[in-house]
This record gives C-alpha cells, sequence and structure tokens, in this order.
C-alpha cells in the first residue's frame, strides 16, 4: 500500500510539474465564422398570425434578381422576383400547426429597404415600414446589399401552440438564424407577453408557445444533453468520485453527487430567474471557478480524498456549476414560453439522470481497475492528473477571458501569469520539506 | 514499495503530461503601459492575434481601413509594395514557401477571420476603370459600397465598388489633372466618405490639389469645392512648413483625410501643417485645432475618426509622425490623451496612417512604408475613451 508520505511527495512533485508545464498560452480565437441573422417579429392577434422578416439581399442569390448597369437592382422588373422571394422565405422558414401540418402563409406586403435602414426594431416600426410607400424605382441598390423587408400571415391554430422550423439557405447551415420576438395577448392576465428567440438550423422545430409538457419534455433533453457534452462538468463529476470507485461505496458516492445536484440547482434557478450579477467579469469568473474546480479535485484525490470533506467540496463547486448550467441554457430559456419554473426544475432533472448515467457507467469500472488499495491509487490518480492538467490549461485560457471582462468593465487587467511560478514553488518547497523529515527521521532512527 | 509506487505514478503522470501538454507559445508584449496621457485603465490593449489571413498571404502597405455599418472591417492594402522576397512565392521560379501578396481589398469580422477579398494583387485595371498604381484610403458607405482611392504620381481617380468587388463608378481620370479649381478632375485623392444625409461624396484632394470637393454619389456629378478656411484653393507653391510661422490661408499637400459628424461638421486633415480645420457642408470655416505643432517631417494629422457613441464627443487622429493616436474633445478641440508609441512590437506603430473604430468603441489601425500592418486594440468600456 502507498504511504501518506508517499502520496505526499508524488502530488507536490506532480503539482510542480503541473504549474512548470502549464505556462500561460494565449487563449485561441478567430474561429467564429460571421453569421447573418435575421430579425423576425410573430405576433397572434385576431386569429392570424403575422409574421415580420427582414432578409438581406444577399439570400437570394439562386432567385436571380433582374438588375440593370453594374448590377444595381431593377424595381420595374423585380416585382415578381420578390414576391416570389417572399414565398421563398415563407416555405423555409415555415409555421406549423400543432399536428405537424403547414400553416398556408399568405405574402401580404414586401418591400426593399436600404442597407443603413434601422426600422425594425418593433413589430410596429416594422409592419409600418413593410406598409410604407416602395423605394423610387430609380433608387440604387447593388442587388446583394440591402433587405427585403415581408410581411406574411398564417391563421393561427386554436388550442395549441404554433411551431417554426429554420432552413433558410441551408447551405449556410447555423450561420442564418432567426432572431424571433413572439408577442401574443393573455386574454386573462390582460396583458402581452413576449418571448425572444435564437433559432438556427440546429434547433430544428421550435413552439412558439410550448405547452406544459412540451416544455418539460424538451428541457428534460436538454439537460441530459447538457452534461454528456459539457466536459469541464463531467470531468469534475468524475474527478469528485475516482477516490471512491467501489460498489461499497455507493453511499457515499449519492452522499456527494446530491450535494453536487440541491447545490447546482439552487445557482441554476437563482441565475435563471435573473439574480446573477451581470457584470461582464461574472461569466468567466464562475467558468474558471469550474475549472479550478477540477484542479483542486484532481490534487486532493493524490494527497487525501475523505468522504466528508468531499460532499462539502462537491455542494461548494456546486454552486458554481450551477452558474455554469444557467449561462448554457442562455438565450434557450425563451423556448420555455410560460412555463419557465417547470422548464428549469426538468433541465435540473435531465442533467440528475445524466449524471445518475455517468456515476453508473463509471462506477463498476473502476470498481473493476481497483481491486487493491494501490491499484485503486493509481487508477484515481492517472485519471486526477489527466483531468488535472486539462483543468490547467482550461484555468489559464478562461484567466486571460476573466482578465480582458475585468479590463472592459474598468478595472486593470489582472495578470495571470505569476501563479504558475507561485504554484512551483510551493510544489517544491513541499516536497523539500517532505525529503528533509524524511532524512531527519531517518537520521533520528528508532527510538 | 513506496519507491516503487512513487516511481511507477511518476511515469503515469509524465505520459500524461508528455501526451497532453503542447509546447507553450510566447506571449506577445501589450500595448505600452507607461504612457503618461492615458490612465492603466483607459489604455486600449493591443490583440496581437488580429487579424488572420491565409498561411501563404502577406500585405504590403496597409494604407487605409474603414468599419462599416455592419462592424466589419475593410483594409485596402499594396501589394505591389512587397519586394521579391517577401513575395517569395509569387516569383518564378518560387523563392520560398511564403508568400503570396494578399489581394489589395480586404475584408474581416472584429475577430480578425477573413470575410471576403478583391482586386487585383498586380493592379492592373478592370473594365470601366483605372486601378490606382498606389492604393489610398478606403470607405464603405451606408449603401454598403466601397470607395477607394489612389497616390500614385498619375493616381487621379477614386473608384466606386458594390461590396462584393463589381465595379459602379470612377470619378477623375489617370494620368490627367487640372489643378485645385477643376470641377472634373482630381489631384491624386487621398481620402473619401460619403453623406448618408445627402448621398454626396467628399474628396480630400489630395497629395496634388490642395482641396476637398464634393460630388453626387450616385451620379459623379460635380457639387463644390474650397480650400483651407474656406478660401478658393490656389495651387500656388507655399514652401516648406516653419513651426511657429503665420498659419497660411491654404492646405499643404497632402490634403489627407475628410471625416462629416453627424451635426453636421467636416473635418478635415491637412497633414503637414499639423492642423485639422472645421468646416460645415456647404465650405464654411468654422475653426481649426493644432495638433503637436511643432512635428515637421510628415505631420501630425494623418486620419480623423469620430467616437461611435451618440453624440460623437471624440475626434480620433493617427499622427504617423509622432506614432500615436490621439483622443480629442470634439466640443472644446483639446486633446484628452492618446496611446501608442513608435516601435515594432505589438501595440507601437510606425507610419500610422489610418484609424477607424467599430460600434464598441474598439480601434483599428493601419501603418504604411515598413509597418506594413493592421492592428485592433480593445477598448475599455468604462475607460476614457468614448
Amino acid at each position: 500500500m502507498m504511504g501518506k508520505r508517499s502520496r505526499g511527495i508524488a502530488s507536490t512533485l506532480a503539482f510542480a510539474v503541473l504549474a512548470l508545464v502549464a505556462t500561460p498560452r494565449p487563449a485561441a480565437s478567430h474561429d467564429i465564422p460571421d453569421e447573418i441573422r435575421i430579425p423576425v417579429f410573430v405576433r397572434e392577434t385576431d386569429g392570424e398570425l403575422h409574421l415580420l422578416a427582414r432578409v438581406p439581399l444577399l439570400l437570394l442569390l439562386s432567385l436571380n434578381v433582374p438588375k440593370w448597369g453594374a448590377g444595381y437592382l431593377d424595381f420595374e422588373r423585380a416585382d415578381p422576383v420578390l414576391r416570389r422571394a417572399g414565398e421563398v422565405f415563407a416555405a423555409e422558414a415555415p409555421l406549423f400547426h400543432p399536428d405537424g401540418g403547414l400553416l398556408p402563409p399568405t405574402v401580404r406586403a414586401y418591400r426593399v429597404a436600404l442597407p443603413w435602414d434601422r426600422s425594425f426594431t418593433s413589430f410596429d416600426s416594422a409592419r409600418e415600414t413593410v406598409l410604407s410607400e416602395p423605394l423610387a424605382a430609380d433608387t440604387q441598390v447593388f442587388w446583394n446589399q440591402g433587405f427585403l423587408d415581408l410581411y406574411v400571415t398564417y391563421p393561427a391554430p386554436t388550442g395549441a401552440s404554433a411551431a417554426i422550423e429554420c432552413t433558410v439557405a441551408p447551405g449556410f447551415g447555423d450561420r442564418v438564424a432567426l432572431d424571433l420576438l413572439y408577442e401574443r395577448r393573455d386574454p386573462e392576465a390582460d396583458e402581452w407577453r413576449s418571448h425572444l428567440f435564437h433559432i438556427s438550423i440546429r434547433e430544428g422545430r421550435v413552439v412558439l408557445d410550448p405547452s406544459p409538457f412540451q416544455a418539460f419534455f424538451a428541457f428534460g433533453r436538454s439537460g441530459v444533453e447538457h452534461i454528456l457534452t459539457g466536459w469541464d462538468h463531467l470531468l469534475f463529476l468524475i474527478c469528485l468520485i475516482a477516490p471512491f470507485g467501489r460498489l461499497s461505496r455507493i453511499r457515499h458516492l449519492l452522499l456527494m453527487v446530491t450535494g453536487f445536484t440541491i447545490a447546482h440547482s439552487v445557482t441554476l434557478v437563482t441565475a435563471a430567474l435573473g439574480h446573477a450579477p451581470e457584470a461582464l467579469w461574472f461569466v468567466p469568473l464562475v467558468e474558471g471557478v469550474v475549472a479550478l474546480s477540477i484542479l483542486y479535485t484532481a490534487i486532493e484525490n493524490l494527497v487525501s480524498a475523505s468522504v466528508v470533506r468531499r460532499a462539502v467540496l462537491a455542494f461548494a463547486f456546486g454552486l458554481f456549476h450551477g452558474f455554469g448550467f444557467a449561462f448554457a441554457l442562455g438565450e434557450s430559456l425563451a423556448f420555455a414560453g410560460d412555463h419557465l419554473p417547470l422548464a428549469l426544475f426538468s433541465f435540473n432533472l435531465g442533467v440528475e439522470a445524466g449524471q445518475a448515467a455517468v456515476v453508473l457507467a463509471v462506477i463498476p469500472l473502476l470498481h473493476l481497475l481497483g481491486g487493491t488499495d494501490r491499484s485503486r491509487f493509481l487508477v484515481s490518480a492517472l485519471l486526477s492528473v489527466v483531468g488535472g492538467h486539462a483543468a490547467w490549461h482550461l484555468l489559464e485560457s478562461r484567466g486571460i477571458e476573466l482578465s480582458r471582462a475585468w479590463a472592459l468593465a474598468g478595472g486593470a487587467p489582472p495578470s495571470w501569469s505569476w501563479l504558475a511560478w507561485p504554484v512551483a514553488l510551493a510544489g517544491a518547497a513541499g516536497w523539500i520539506l517532505v525529503m528533509v523529515r524524511r532524512r531527519e527521521r531517518r537520521t533520528a532512527g528508532p527510538t | 514499495m513506496q519507491t516503487k509506487n512513487l516511481a511507477l505514478f511518476l511515469m503515469v503522470s509524465g505520459m500524461a503530461f508528455a501526451l497532453g501538454c503542447q509546447a507553450p507559445a510566447e506571449r506577445t508584449s501589450g500595448a505600452p503601459m507607461d504612457d503618461p496621457h492615458l490612465e492603466h485603465a483607459e489604455m486600449p490593449e493591443v490583440d496581437p492575434h488580429w487579424p488572420t489571413l491565409p498561411a501563404d498571404w502577406l500585405m504590403g502597405e496597409v494604407a487605409g481601413i474603414a468599419v462599416d455599418m455592419n462592424d466589419h472591417i475593410w483594409l485596402v492594402q499594396r501589394p505591389r509594395s512587397l519586394n521579391a522576397d517577401e513575395a517569395g512565392l509569387a516569383q518564378d521560379p518560387p523563392l520560398s514557401q511564403c508568400c503570396n501578396p494578399a489581394p489589395p481589398v480586404l475584408k474581416f469580422d472584429a475577430d480578425g477571420n477573413l470575410l471576403d477579398s478583391w482586386g487585383d494583387a498586380n493592379g492592373y485595371p478592370g473594365e470601366g476603370y483605372e486601378w490606382p498604381a498606389s492604393e489610398h484610403g478606403i470607405f464603405v458607405d451606408h449603401l454598403g459600397n466601397v470607395w477607394l482611392a489612389g497616390n500614385g504620381p498619375d493616381d487621379h481617380q477614386v473608384l466606386k465598388f458594390s461590396g462584393d468587388g463589381t465595379f459602379l463608378m470612377q470619378i477623375g481620370q489617370a494620368g490627367r489633372t487640372e489643378g485645385s479649381n477643376s470641377t472634373e478632375f482630381l489631384g491624386r485623392p487621398a481620402d473619401m466618405e460619403v453623406d448618408p444625409e445627402t448621398n454626396e461624396l467628399y474628396i480630400a484632394d489630395g497629395y496634388l490639389n490642395k482641396r476637398i470637393i464634393v460630388f453626387d454619389a450616385e451620379t459623379g456629378e460635380y457639387r463644390r469645392h474650397w480650400g483651407a478656411y474656406g478660401n478658393e484653393p490656389s495651387d500656388e507653391d507655399t514652401g516648406g512648413f516653419v513651426p511657429g510661422a503665420e498659419p497660411i490661408q491654404q492646405f499643404r499637400t497632402p490634403v489627407h483625410a475628410v471625416r462629416i459628424a453627424k451635426d453636421g461638421m467636416v473635418y478635415v486633415a491637412d497633414r503637414v501643417n499639423n492642423r485639422i480645420q472645421v468646416f460645415q457642408k456647404d465650405g464654411t470655416y468654422v475653426n481649426e485645432m493644432i495638433v503637436e505643432g511643432n512635428s515637421l517631417g510628415n505631420g501630425s494629422t494623418w486620419d480623423l475618426e469620430l467616437s461611435p457613441d451618440e453624440g460623437q464627443v471624440d475626434l480620433y487622429n493617427a499622427d504617423g509622425q509622432n506614432q500615436r493616436i490621439h483622443i480629442i474633445n470634439r466640443a472644446a478641440m483639446e486633446i484628452e490623451g492618446y496611446f501608442g508609441r513608435r516601435g515594432r512590437y505589438a501595440g507601437h506603430f510606425h507610419w500610422v496612417h489610418n484609424v477607424a473604430v467599430d460600434s464598441a468603441g474598439n480601434f483599428y489601425t493601419a501603418e504604411v512604408n515598413q509597418g506594413r500592418r493592421a492592428q485592433k486594440f480593445v477598448v475599455s468600456h468604462a475607460g476614457h475613451v468614448h
């Protein structure tokens, strides 16, 4: 069996190596493609759905708009093509009846707008613009600069909500998205309700005003997907349970995972309800602490990991992970419609289900690999070193983001690179201390 | 046993590091932090990774930069300013693995991703237009059209293109110039801007002429022109600039930049005279300010830009003689601060030729001569810079 002292030496050395090897690197960036966002307003009133959209003319490439001169829009000949463009848009951003059938669109109006026009800021101003006089026929608008404003209506389904999909210009993938504001009058509360959606081809069919069941199902699935694809949360979970990989300790594991769950549920709900700080630095701070939670847990695994301390740790770090979950939910909370509490509950449930699946998959594996104390420690150490190393790099890049956010918020940008050397020195000092004590004991001999 | 465990552990952890760790890249230093004029927290921070070019492309002198209404950043650069060694891949036979000259017009997003590029790197004329021998100045108007000028010895033309590089119009003619009072021909124009309210094109004309001239941006029809203090421009030799001497009543060449504020003021960079003159849109003189008035050489007022706030509180001046960007309070016409210094590292300048800002207030700069690069400076929201 590996003694406590050896573990101490091993961990301090690992810590020192970790700190020395992982010197700061610049944050990776420049992988964000250009996006085309189409502002859309949908208002349900008088038994109809009124849709207003501002489509960049660039997306009408395939329609071969009539031109004159070097490529200016020929307004006199463009009319049928522009009407056709409205129909194409309605087909590529279709509205669906709750039974899955297409709602029939009626193109009420269309109008070309100049690139600098900023009137598409609300349903009313957008409708006023679309219905206003068209541009003079001799206006020079280069055929792919400017917008086509559309006004389309649909019969509103009764009893359940319509849904929408975005497959506009599918060749662009999720770089084309609808920024859709849905508004409907709530007769019981006698007030307008609105939800803002960001919908690309990735989101699939989105229900504009979901039923409780639809919200529950969609967010439950989102919770499972999030934990299974959120590798920083997974890494923390694995580091958390790594030293306790025995079926006989399943009760302790449940204690930790429950502590983590309760904590992240509290902050997830708090943040989702709009009570989290809005400062620019808050997101990178939380994400930095999430990375720190992995690093700390990994280091503790190498030193000593007690069940009680681990449960407290899981709870404390769980608070920060909850904010992280809330950031991930972000704009998608609009998909909950009027059922925000239910959606949050369901999302949490999904996260728990995902966690449970991970724990149930990992524990038997750890149990099989960790036949003896020694092999259990080695497996745990290997997982922790790999996890800790990844977390260090994560911490580093999030530290840079935090510095930048801090600077943008008006503070002096703190430098995080200085952390590497104190950590390395602390590791080295710890190692020397252990060695000196060992030597002293050896010199003193048995008493 | 303990030693064995320790060795085993170190071996495993060593392998894990060897597999997972990449060689650390060296960090580039940021903007100078000891500058007396802007406090530390106010200092725009250079983004040393901006922009990204394809691996085998290289830019020459960057002689124009503009931000369009979508916060995309446009550069015009001079591919023919690269020497054979720099453009090694374009030689026959190739001298090296890199580089080919980048096309003259490049469009980036705020993260530095290249979105579009056009123009002929060899400067061959296209159908209906004469590409300038020395690209100079770029502007993207409210309709998304791109305007270019040139300051080569025979570059007396301004070109209008659509955003995708389709030629739309040429004003002036290469090789033909008829002085500062011609209503048809230009004289090595340096810069231009379109007034979105009237769709009129204002040209800083230029390296040969000594005036601002205005055309209809749609038809190219002449509207009006004026010289320093609103005077009729004259091409008489004004001699060299002497610090402290009585200000001359004409612009000196080059008349290097023109900007129009939302409140109707027109700002003109009279570069070698180290001054910025302010006019109404009809050419009526309003006032002027002197910037670093003792600067000799190429002068201190190279390019102008307005802050993105609604009131456009600040005016920015690129000073390629003293290698800094001035922040000028527009109401008081007083310098509030500056950033930048001469140097070769990220955040430093050599012949900073142009400045532009996006809607978030981030700065973009362009450098000519041996500078040959564009840089981005991220600005603090709470900082001094508007």
